[in-house]
This record gives C-alpha cells, sequence and structure tokens, in this order.
C-alpha cells in the first residue's frame, strides 16, 4: 500500500513536469519537418560560365524540392539554370541524375526532372501553399543545403512580405531579375547553398524558394513567393521557358507625384522612362504620362513594391496583338499599344577558344540594355588573359560587327566563319565599343605550330 | 711630339673643367636662385560628389616677364579625362602665394594649366619685378652622359628654398618622343629647371609623356613614368603659348583615335611605319567638315609620317595637334580603306578650338537646395555617348549630403532636364528657375532627370524658415 501511495505521489509529481511530452508548437515544427523533408534534395549541378574568356565548368552546390511523384523538381536558376550535368541527392541519401527542364532568369527560377530509372524507392512531393495568405510573424521553415550541409533545418518568422528591390539584381550569369516579383523576407537563416530549397510553413506547405541571403547581414534572406513558383514551373515544365511581352516602359512609383501629375492617389502607373525604338515609343507614350488601365486591367503603383504586379501585367499581355492602354489626361485617353515578345535576357554562349575569347549572340533586351542600334553582330564576353584577341585589343562588352572586312550578323555566322578560318595566321576584326569604331589584330600562332611540327 | 701636345691639351682640358666644376656651384647657385620660387595655392577639389579644400606647394620658375610656372599636376587632374566621375576634377586656385629667393611673398594671378604637360601659368605683380627676373632659356641638343644641374625645392621651413644636384644625361630618348632622361629622380622633381654649367635653362623635369590619350576607355599611363627633361623646344612652345583666362585655345579636330599597327594596314597592302585610324567623328567638328570619316588611316601630319603604333603613344600625336593651336591650318594625308581599292588622299583642316573641359564649365550653387550644377561640356556628353542634340540640360555636380538635394533623391552626375516642367537648357535657365520658386517658396518641386539612358522624375520637399 505505501509502494502504491508513493507511486501515485510520483505520478502526480511528474504531471506538471510533462518531459516526455511535447508542445503543440514543438509537434507543429516536426509535423512540417516530416511532410517536407522526403521532398528535399540536395543539387549538385555542373555548370559552365565563360565570364573568363574561356568555357569553364565547375561544380555547385544548392538546394531544391520534388514537386511531383514522377520526378519535377524546383530550384533556383542560379543553381541549375546552366547546367550540363546534375546529380541530386535524395532524403535517403540516394543519388540520382537529373536533368534541366526549364530556367526563368527573370525570376530565378528553375525546373529539373530526376532521372529515377535506377532508383527504387518512392517520391514523396512537397505540397505547394499559396503566399497570399501570409502573414508577417508567421512562423517558417528554411530547409536545405548551406554551405553544402545537406538536409539542415532553420527556423524564423515572415520578416515581411512583398520586399521590392529597385534597379534589378544581376544574376552571375548577366541577367537582371526581380523585375516580376517581390520577395519575402526571413529571419530563417539562409546561407549559400540554401538557394533553391523550400520555405515551408507549419502545415509543412512550401511558401517560397529561398534565393538569397545577404552577406555580412544577420537573419535577412529572402525567398521568391509560392504564387510566382506556381506559375512559373508551371510553363517551365508545358514549355521549357516563359515567355513574357515587352513594350519598353520604366514606371516609378507615384508617391509625392500625385499633385504634380494631376492625378488622384492610388490611380495609375507613372511612366518614368520610354525604351528607344520599343513598342511605346512607337504607341507614342512620353515620360510623365500616367497609365491607368492597361489591357483592361486597372493599374496603380504609388508605392515601389506594387511595380513588379505593374510589369507582370504587361509580360502577360498577348505579344503582336493589339493592347488599349487608357492614359490620365484629364479626360481619359486610349492608346493602342502592340506588345512585343520580350525574348531572350541574353543570348547563347560560345568559347571562340583558339581565337582567345567568349562571345554571345545579342537578343533584343541586350541591344536595348547596352544601348546598341540593332542585334547584329556578336557580343564578347571576355577574352581570355594573353589570348590573340587579348593581345589585339579586345575587352569585355565590344561588339564584332566585321571580320576581314566582312559582315558578322550573328552568333551561328561567326561560328561558322570560326570553323573555316582554323587556320588562319592573323584576322582583323572590326568592333563596335561605345560607338567607336575600332581594329582589332588577332595574330594566331599557326605558323608556329608548323615549326614545331617539322621539328 | 704629336703625343705630348695631345696630352698636354687633355690635362689643360681636364683642369679647367675640374675647376670651372667646383667654383661653378656657387656661382650657378647665385645666378638661378632668382628665378627660383615657392609656388602655395588654395583650391577645391570635386571628387564623386564631395569636394574638399587641397593646398599644394611646387617649385615655380620665372619666365618671360612677370610669368610664373608651376607644376601643375594636382590642378589639371582629370582635365583631359573622359570620364564621369573616375577622375577628381580641380577648380582654379582660390589664391596663389608666391615665395622668392630672399622669403619675400607675393600674390600672384591664376593664367590656367596646359592640359598635356599639366605646366600651370601665374602671374606676379609688377613690384614683384624689380627684385626677380625671367629665367634665360638655351635650345640646346645634349648628349649622353653630358653633365647637367638640376635645382631641386626644399621643405618650406628651410632656407635657402632649392638645393643643386649634378647629375648627367643617362640616355637619350627618340621614342615614344624625344625626352632626356637623368636617372632615377623621384616624381618630387617635377618642374625643377635643369640648366647648364654656364646658369642657362635647358629644360625643365617632367614625367615622360604623362598625358592620358583622348581616346575612350584609354587614360594612359599617368603614373609610374620615369621624370626627365623635356626638350626646350617643346618647353618654348608651351610657355609661348600660355593658357589664356583658363580657356583652352588648343588646337582640336573633333576625332577619336586607334593607334594603326602597320599589321593592320597590311590587310589592304598597305604599307605604313604607323599611323591613327579613326574611331569616330564628331559631329560638326573639323574633322568631319573635311570630309573624314571613321575607319580612315592618318599617315601624315603636315608632310611628316605620324609612327604610332601602340595606343600608348597616341598622345604624342593629339599633343602635337593639339600644340598647333587653334585656328592653324593642318594637312593630312589618309588612307581610306574600301572593299577593293585604298584611296590616298590629302585633305587640309582648320583646327578649332578644343570643348572646354569640365573644370571650365560655368556652374551655379543652391544654397537652398545644397545643389550645385553646371552647363553640360563636350566631355560629358563623349562620356555618355551622346550626340549634343540629344539631350540637354545641367549637370548636377555636387550635392550636400542631407540637403533638400539630397534627400529628395538627387544624385551627382544626374541630368537635370526639367525642374517643374520648365525646360533647363544650361545654368541660367536653372538660376532663373531656382529664383523664381525661392520666391514663391514652393512646397515642393519636380525635377527630371536623365542617367544611364534613363529618364526618372525626382520629387524634393523644401523646407522655407
Amino acid at each position: 500500500m505505501k509502494v502504491c501511495i508513493s507511486v501515485t505521489l510520483l505520478i502526480c509529481l511528474l504531471l506538471p513536469f510533462p518531459v516526455f511530452a511535447v508542445s503543440p508548437y514543438q509537434q507543429e515544427i516536426y509535423s512540417a519537418r516530416d511532410r517536407v523533408l522526403p521532398a528535399l534534395i540536395h543539387i549538385q549541378p555542373v555548370v559552365i560560365d565563360y565570364i573568363t574568356g574561356r568555357e569553364k565548368k565547375h561544380s555547385v552546390v544548392g538546394s531544391g524540392i520534388i514537386i511531383s511523384a514522377d520526378g519535377y523538381a524546383v530550384t533556383n536558376y542560379h543553381v541549375a539554370g546552366r547546367a550540363e550535368r546534375i546529380i541530386c541527392t535524395l532524403h535517403d541519401r540516394e543519388q540520382v541524375p537529373a536533368v534541366l527542364i526549364g530556367g526563368d532568369p527573370a525570376t530565378d527560377l528553375a525546373v529539373i526532372k530526376l532521372d529515377l530509372s535506377e532508383y527504387s524507392g518512392k517520391l514523396d512531393p512537397a505540397v505547394f501553399g499559396s503566399s497570399s495568405d501570409l502573414q508577417v510573424g508567421q512562423t517558417v521553415l528554411a530547409l536545405g543545403s548551406p554551405l553544402a550541409l545537406s538536409r539542415s533545418l532553420s527556423k524564423g518568422v515572415i520578416s515581411t512580405l512583398n520586399r521590392f528591390f529597385p534597379g534589378n539584381i544581376r544574376l552571375p550569369s548577366g541577367e537582371k531579375t526581380g523585375k516580376y516579383n517581390t520577395w519575402l523576407q526571413t529571419d530563417a537563416a539562409i546561407n549559400p547553398g540554401n538557394s533553391g530549397g523550400p520555405l515551408v510553413n507549419l502545415d509543412g506547405e512550401v511558401m517560397g524558394i529561398n534565393t538569397r541571403g545577404v552577406f555580412f547581414a544577420e537573419n535577412i534572406g529572402f525567398s521568391i513567393p509560392v504564387d510566382i513558383v506556381k506559375e512559373v514551373t508551371a510553363k517551365l515544365i508545358e514549355f521549357g521557358k516563359v515567355d513574357r511581352s515587352w513594350i519598353g516602359v520604366h514606371a516609378q512609383p507615384l508617391q509625392d507625384l500625385e499633385s504634380f501629375f494631376g492625378t488622384e492617389t492610388n490611380r495609375g502607373v507613372l511612366i518614368a522612362s520610354i525604351d528607344p525604338g520599343s513598342p511605346a515609343e512607337k504607341a507614342g507614350l512620353k515620360a510623365g504620362q500616367i497609365i491607368l488601365k492597361y489591357n483592361g486591367h486597372d493599374v496603380s503603383a504609388r508605392f515601389e513594391e506594387e511595380l513588379p504586379a505593374f510589369y507582370q501585367i504587361i509580360a502577360s499581355s498577348p505579344a503582336n496583338t493589339e493592347v488599349e492602354v487608357v492614359l490620365h489626361n484629364g479626360d481619359d485617353k486610349v492608346i493602342k499599344i502592340i506588345p512585343r515578345a520580350l525574348g531572350a535576357l541574353q543570348g547563347d554562349d560560345f568559347d571562340f577558344e583558339k581565337w582567345g575569347f567568349t562571345a554571345k549572340a545579342i537578343t533584343n533586351q541586350m541591344a536595348i540594355d547596352r544601348r546598341l542600334d540593332d542585334t547584329l553582330g556578336v557580343f564578347v564576353t571576355q577574352s581570355a588573359m594573353a589570348g590573340a584577341a587579348f593581345s589585339g585589343g579586345l575587352h569585355r562588352g565590344d561588339v564584332i560587327m566585321e571580320l576581314n572586312n566582312k559582315p558578322v550578323n550573328s552568333l551561328d555566322e561567326l561560328k561558322t566563319t570560326y570553323d573555316e578560318m582554323q587556320e588562319a595566321e592573323k584576322i582583323l576584326l572590326t568592333i563596335n565599343r561605345s560607338e567607336t569604331r575600332r581594329l582589332v589584330l588577332m595574330k594566331l600562332d599557326n605558323e608556329e605550330d608548323t615549326e614545331d611540327d617539322e621539328k | 711630339m704629336k703625343n705630348k701636345l695631345f696630352v698636354l691639351i687633355i690635362t689643360m682640358l681636364s683642369v679647367s673643367v675640374l675647376w670651372a666644376g667646383d667654383a661653378n656651384f656657387q656661382k650657378l647657385f647665385d645666378k638661378v636662385n632668382p628665378h627660383l620660387v615657392s609656388v602655395e595655392y588654395k583650391a577645391e577639389m570635386n571628387f564623386m560628389g564631395q569636394s574638399e579644400d587641397i593646398e599644394g606647394r611646387v617649385p615655380g620658375i620665372i619666365i618671360n616677364g612677370n610669368i610664373v610656372i608651376f607644376d601643375g599636376t594636382s590642378l589639371g587632374a582629370g582635365r583631359l579625362a573622359t570620364d564621369m566621375y573616375g577622375s577628381p576634377q580641380v577648380d582654379k586656385p582660390k589664391s596663389i602665394k608666391i615665395t622668392d629667393y630672399n622669403d619675400n611673398t607675393y600674390d600672384a594671378e591664376y593664367i590656367g594649366v596646359d592640359d598635356y604637360s599639366l605646366i600651370a601659368f601665374c602671374r606676379l605683380p609688377d613690384s614683384a619685378m624689380k627684385n626677380l627676373k625671367a629665367v634665360e632659356l638655351k635650345n640646346k641638343s645634349l648628349r649622353l652622359g653630358e653633365e647637367v644641374y638640376v635645382f631641386w625645392m626644399l621643405p618650406k621651413s628651410y632656407n635657402p628654398k632649392y638645393q643643386l644636384t649634378k647629375t648627367r644625361i643617362t640616355s637619350v630618348l627618340t621614342k615614344p618622343e624625344k625626352f632626356y632622361l637623368t636617372g632615377e629622380l623621384p616624381q618630387e622633381f617635377v618642374l625643377s629647371p635643369v640648366v647648364t654649367a654656364k646658369g642657362e635653362m635647358i629644360g625643365i623635369i617632367t614625367p615622360v609623356t604623362q598625358v592620358p590619350s583622348y581616346t575612350r576607355f584609354d587614360y594612359g599611363n599617368v603614373f609610374g613614368n620615369p621624370v626627365g627633361i623635356m626638350p626646350l623646344e617643346r618647353f618654348e612652345k608651351i610657355i609661348n603659348n600660355p593658357p589664356e583666362e583658363d580657356k583652352v585655345k588648343r588646337g582640336w579636330m573633333g576625332i577619336s583615335l586607334q593607334a594603326l599597327d602597320p599589321e593592320i594596314a597590311e590587310f589592304w597592302d598597305v604599307k605604313v611605319d604607323g599611323g591613327i585610324i579613326l574611331t569616330d567623328i564628331i559631329d560638326n567638328s573639323p574633322a568631319e567638315k573635311a570630309g573624314l570619316k571613321a575607319g580612315d588611316f592618318l599617315i601624315k601630319l603636315n608632310g611628316e609620317s605620324i609612327d604610332v603604333t601602340e595606343d600608348e603613344n597616341i598622345s604624342i600625336f593629339q599633343k602635337k595637334v593639339s600644340e598647333l593651336g587653334a585656328g592653324s591650318e593642318i594637312t593630312l594625308l589618309y588612307i581610306r580603306p574600301g572593299d577593293n581599292q585604298v584611296d590616298s588622299n590629302e585633305v587640309t583642316i582648320v583646327l578649332a578650338e578644343r570643348p572646354g573641359a569640365r573644370s571650365d564649365a560655368p556652374k551655379h550653387e543652391d544654397e537652398n537646395f545644397d545643389l550645385t550644377v553646371r552647363d553640360m561640356v563636350f566631355a560629358d556628353y563623349n562620356a555618355r555617348n551622346l550626340k549634343e542634340d540629344e539631350i540637354s540640360g545641367v549637370i548636377v555636380e555636387k550635392i550636400e549630403q542631407g540637403g533638400w538635394a539630397a534627400v529628395g533623391g538627387l544624385r551627382t552626375g544626374l541630368i537635370i532636364t526639367q525642374i517643374n516642367g520648365n525646360e533647363i537648357v544650361s545654368v541660367e535657365d536653372f538660376k532663373t528657375i531656382m529664383a523664381e520658386i525661392e520666391s514663391s517658396k514652393d512646397k515642393e518641386v519636380v525635377f527630371m532627370t536623365w542617367r544611364r539612358n534613363k529618364t526618372k522624375f525626382v520629387h524634393v520637399k523644401t523646407h522655407w524658415e
């Protein structure tokens, strides 16, 4: 009996201190973890860059999240968007290869597909939530491979929704990103290697794709909201790319300027600048005008974080089809405009190894960005140290217009010439450098090669 | 007998040289010292939108009556560079104080700085000339190994102001241009006078081809060049044609250029020792009016071959044209590479006056907005790849942190094209509008700006008292 009482006492004493029980909050974290961890992947792509004037391969590390049972996974464009080969490590530490399905540098997203032919396990894809339901202060978990430390989990809250970065951020591969989306900001630790991994809520639903941290800052990380991720991944899976339309308008927030332009608060988007030669210029749009409606959508940008939504509306209007633009102009004024396809932000790359430089095709957006008259010519990415092009004075950013006094219209043309001219000893390039025309003489050591052979 | 005579002559010569050497040091010192002064100036330097006062103390030489030349490296910095903010811009000095060998001081009047040699000029008051006089110049060809004397300025608290060094010609350069080297002289020797044993001035110490090229993307090799003696013939050309009232009267034809590697010319079966490739022609410039085109090769200037083969030496050609002066007529032989044939032609060009430097442009500071703007000059258009008819406005040169303009978002380097909807073409327009704004005490002002090919509206809130 005494024993019985002491046991009861002991149990009573222990009850208020449930050392073996788990708090509901902790339980939620565990269950969120268990829902998403099986879909988490560690990605090791071999990517190619051309920034040194040579085609160089190197291995990088990132994260990703499986989104379908047949093996589609989302990651960042800057992780796998230019991958030649991809190796993924799954949650059970098995490795499988993957192929790139498509990438979208404008939102820094890419879709890969796992090759499951040699994998005996079963995939357990993650579920997309909706980022529009998120609240500041809501608990979120970030999963991924920070500094290549795979299957790491960090916890934090949503610090802010709709973080906007003016000026567009340039990816390592040269494209500008962030024009069409804002970011979720979180204090969950995000380090290099977390890129492409998921940010999830306590239901284990994907709320964003972790994309950027800030060097020397603490607890400031940024995720691409899942609502954008859903839209972009669907297009990447279906078409391998995201097509957008373009009219050449740069907008700025109307805040403080409403009275100057005589418009009402929260009505319209102010045109700051018009790209030369753009559909907007042809349609007669001008800086200082205010767009009230675009293609039937009311548009407004009083604050800068409202700008991406406006650009998104333009991007999703049909290319080569007339669109109505309603302007604020005393009486509302209607202008017709024909958007054009935005096209690729950057052209294809090629290593002219023997000549000692790398170059890329010029796309319409590159031409606008660089103030080129048209897309004719070939854009020099870099000339390799001590190569023939470098010694001749070819610089990054030069546009090759002629080779031995014959026009070079495209990268493909130059590649053909390159194949034909393997034996040439001297090649003269005419280049356009900041609207001046220069000559570059490349002296190739073909002659010496033959001498060496004779020896 | 012959041998004895020879030995005797040699001995006499040696003794005379030795004797001359020792005795002349004091004489030389006494003779040249009255021509030498120290120049102290104060000026404002603008760099990356910030301004600060700078002071300089440099050697000066009295030449041509009451004119003093001095080292203008700091004052002329950035005048030729075409980049936007990369180089500091120095305003003309606020004051120049000159101290002579007797410690007398005078206030001098600034004249200007020569862009290519970076020799600065100022004028002494006539009253100073009672004690001082101009140095004698002697045009003399120097031989390798020949002894010369270099005066070297000492720190401020020292008296006398200069010391004297005997050195010799260690190399006679013919390329990149004629120049005498005198061994390892430090940069502090720049603008030190070089004299013969008799005290005649035969040159000054300057860096060898110090000049940054006036080609885009090539700012030349300003630092690290050895210093040496600029031959008197060039030196005289410069000092006989001082910049007047800080305005540049240098010759200009309006071209961007590249050196012509003879191997490039071989592509058209043309044999040359070098030359200049025209990479761009400025609209309405003398070169354009004369019919020159981008892509032409210039081969001869006034009948003399232009043997420039490397971009580093382009400045020598530019300097020649510049020093010929505005208004002078030059003849150029050029080659126009065509599809099948090569045309060779002669063209005569009357040089125009080189467009003003940024530091010469009219400017205005608006104290309410803490904003300084200046007129756009040729270099501004050139740096931004703009044609003069593409855009007009004023450039934001300086902005005080925390001022109305800075808080509103204006930045240095922006071009202001409109204020409250009014077109701004010049500093005068800016002054007028800003005066109207001040009198009506507008609560807000909207600036339309241009930067990197994009326009933007900038809203500035005012806080009138």
